[in-house]
């Protein structure tokens, strides 16, 4: 063995037991070996397969947050300031999965528990019901949220939902509308921008100054219970660019409980409404007469006794029973001369003015709820003769404002809008009179606060100008005598006009302090006079100190007595 | 050989080693990510609210309210309008009462330090003798 082992190491030869026992352990030492080598492989193959092939399977966090769930809900609305008018804020919405309800009895008892105005039947109801997702109530407080988290119900969920919430509450309701529970815009700007806002393209700015708005809606709303009016309307508009700064439509309404709004609030009397609008539509024809040159403001006609035609019988409601001059006419808003002074234009001549103005169609303005007007079918020479004073025709107080607008500021009509421009530089518009029509204009209507039938309407500093209007509603086939639309347009500051505002009472009762009467000159006009002298400063004008000066800019020469002798016997 | 293996092996536990590092520092990221992205949402409906409430208390309503009642705030009239030159042109009168002096030299030496000092008190006189007053 010794010598073997010297020789060759290698051929190491054992024999018999002990050959035996070393085979059989190098075989099970194999066996092992290869066991825990699969075992190993095994464990690798899945641990590759884990980490690689299946790194999807199991999420790292029960709710994930991506970059595009914090835009939820509608655009802001702002007003030209910035101020917020209307935003969306996130809240929790319950709801559940009816199929995971284990005891749907028990869980809509809990449910009770933490919110005891929901109805116990209702949602046992709904738990019971076979489909995968009922709502068990939208938007709840956090400190709901919180309670509902604590019931530890398994088939109970949160959605994040947005809310629409108007923080200046109704204030500018019919501008800015109302949305449903599932944020659609249902009315005003919410409506018409419905799918700019949802998508949230941008905020929307609108026209509407706020503090503008406030003001006139509370004078306006004062107006209203002083004179018992079932209703009121108001508009402010910037002449030059027709951005509506102002509009208001009482009573209003709080968009932030869109449930419980009355049918009848809803209505926007400014736009959707549509009136007779009465002697403030004198405007309209003494403009179109002094630009057809068929008068002068020299001229005048006689006003001694009332035109019959027909069965009807027009008269003057402050009769002079003698001559009076254009600026005469205009001041103590003569009915007859109107007519007359509409006739010698004509017929074709009044109807092509009226629907330049946009009389006979509806205000292109960024609102659904807009009134077509009520115009006559056949144009007679009747009815040139009543709208000539503003009845016969009923149109929108914006289509009044934006008529207005075009008269005085230079003569050139714009739409209104409710979107704030951005540029100064007003947009192209259509010349309805000319200039010097336009300068003439705005005399007439200084006149008539200053000297006429819209005293009350005065702002010392801010030479309003404008004119009073009085129309008894329709009912039926007649007027009705006690129910008045008392309006009061006006324009400020005459030298330069840069705002038109109109405030409209419905029905508006005279009080002992009117002594009984309820016309525009004593219920409307002074809304006009104390929006003027609170809002003139706050948009940045400057009252006009020397009063005697720009007085005389604007005075005008009202024909004297032997003029009119003359004329007179002349015809 | 045995030095080439010796690498291979150093070099493949470092790898390892590298990779357990990074994939735990990607998680740290997630994390951070994921949280940083909850605080967004978190603040933006705080920002949301808080404009919202901004907006509730800036109410013209109210602010008219309160300004009435706590600062004895009233509508200002025609009156009480004044342009900065109208302003100048009142204070003039007052200030110029023994300073003509002054003026003209200041006139004559161009300091324009001094003589912006001297218009400043000219508009600033009016206002301090109205507060004087009042107290």
């Amino acid at each position: 063995m010794i010598v073997g082992r010297r020789n060759n190491p290698e051929s190491i030869r054992i024999e018999g037991d002990h050959k035996t026992a070393i085979e059989t352990g190098r075989n099970r030492l194999m066996v092992a070996g290869a066991l825990f080598s699969a075992a190993f492989l095994l464990i690798g193959v899945r641990v590759i397969d884990v980490s690689i092939f299946r790194s999807d399977s199991e999420p790292r966090y029960t709710r994930g947050v991506t970059k595009h769930e914090k835009n939820v809900g509608r655009a802001d609305i702002t007003d030209r300031n910035g101020v917020l008018l209307a935003t969306s804020l996130n809240t929790a919405s319950l709801y559940a999965n009816p199929r995971l309800v284990l005891d749907p009895e028990q869980a809509a008892m809990k449910l009770s528990i933490v919110l005891p105005d929901i109805d116990v039947k209702a949602i046992e109801k709904k738990l019971r019901s076979d489909r995968g997702f009922v709502w068990l109530r939208r938007h709840l407080t956090p400190r709901q949220q919180y309670a509902v988290n604590r019931l530890g119900i398994p088939a109970l969920n949160f959605q994040r939902e947005a809310r629409r919430m108007y923080p200046l509450g109704p204030l500018a309701s019919h501008v800015l509308g109302y949305t449903d529970i599932d944020n659609r815009g249902l009315s005003g700007v919410e409506r018409y921008f419905d799918k700019e806002l949802r998508t949230r393209q941008r905020n929307l700015s609108l026209a509407i100054d706020i503090r503008a708005q406030h003001v006139l809606e509370q004078e306006l709303g004062a107006a209203m219970k002083k004179f018992f009016a079932i209703g009121a309307a108001g508009l402010i508009m910037d002449v030059n660019t027709g951005e509506i700064v102002a509009m208001s439509s009482l009573p209003g309404f709080d968009p932030n409980h869109p449930g419980a709004i009355a049918e009848e609030l809803r209505f926007n009397r400014t736009t959707l409404g549509v009136y007779e609008m009465g002697s403030t539509f004198k405007i309209f024809t003494t403009a179109m007469a002094l630009d057809a040159g068929t008068v002068t403001l020299g001229g005048g006609y006689d006003a001694t006794n009332p035109i019959r035609i027909a069965r009807f019988v027009i008269r003057d409601y402050h009769a002079k029973k003698r001559w009076l001059s254009v600026p005469e006419i205009f001041m103590y808003s003569s009915n007859i001369g109107t007519v007359k002074m509409a006739l010698d234009v004509g017929i074709a001549g009044h109807r092509k003015f009226l629907s330049d103005l946009g009389m006979m169609k509806p205000v292109l303005i960024e609102l659904s709820e807009t009134g077509a007007p009520l115009s006559p079918n056949r144009w007679r020479e009747i009815n040139t003769m009543t709208i000539s004073f503003g009845h016969g025709l009923a149109v929108s107080p914006l289509h009044l404002v934006a008529g207005v607008s075009a008269i005085v500021n230079g003569g050139i009509y714009r739409s209104p809008t409710l979107i704030k421009r951005d540029t100064n530089t007003p947009g192209p518009g259509k010349r309805i009179i000319s200039l010097e029509t336009s300068l003439k204009m705005r005399r007439l209507m200084r006149l008539v606060v200053d000297k006429g039938t819209g005293q009350k309407a005065a702002a010392p500093g801010f030479l309003v100008g404008g004119k009073t209007g009085t129309a008894e509603k329709v009912s039926g086939r007649g007027y009705h005598r006690k129910a008045l639309i008392s309006s009061f347009v006006a324009a400020f500051p005459m030298n330069k006009p840069r705002y038109v505002v109109l405030a409209m009472l419905d029905e508006a009762k005279g009080t002992e302090e009117t002594f009984g009467y309820a016309t525009g000159g004593w219920v409307a006009a002074p809304v006009v006079g104390a929006v003027v002298r609170r809002i003139a400063p706050v948009l940045g004008l400057r009252p006009v100190k020397a009063d005697e000066a720009s007085r005389e800019i604007l005075a005008i020469e009202v024909p004297k007595k032997s003029d009119r002798e003359r004329r007179v016997a002349a015809h | 050989m045995r030095r080439s293996t010796f690498l291979w092996c150093v070099l493949g536990i470092s790898v390892v080693i590298g990779l357990f590092v990074i994939k735990h520092r990607v998680q740290e990221l997630e994390d951070r990510l994921h949280t940083l992205n909850a605080e967004i949402i978190t603040d933006q409906d705080a920002t949301q609210v808080l404009q919202a409430e901004w907006s509730y208390l800036n109410q013209p309503t109210r602010l008219e309210a309160l300004s009435k009642r706590l600062l004895g705030m009233e509508l200002p009239d025609a009156e009480q309008t004044v342009t900065m030159e109208e302003l100048l042109r009142k204070a003039e009168p007052e200030a110029g009462v023994g300073t003509d002096v002054a003026q003209k030299t200041a006139k004559l030496t161009p300091r324009p330090s001094k003589a912006r000092q001297k218009t400043q008190e000219g508009w600033l006189s009016p206002i301090l003798t109205k507060l004087r007053k009042s107290q």
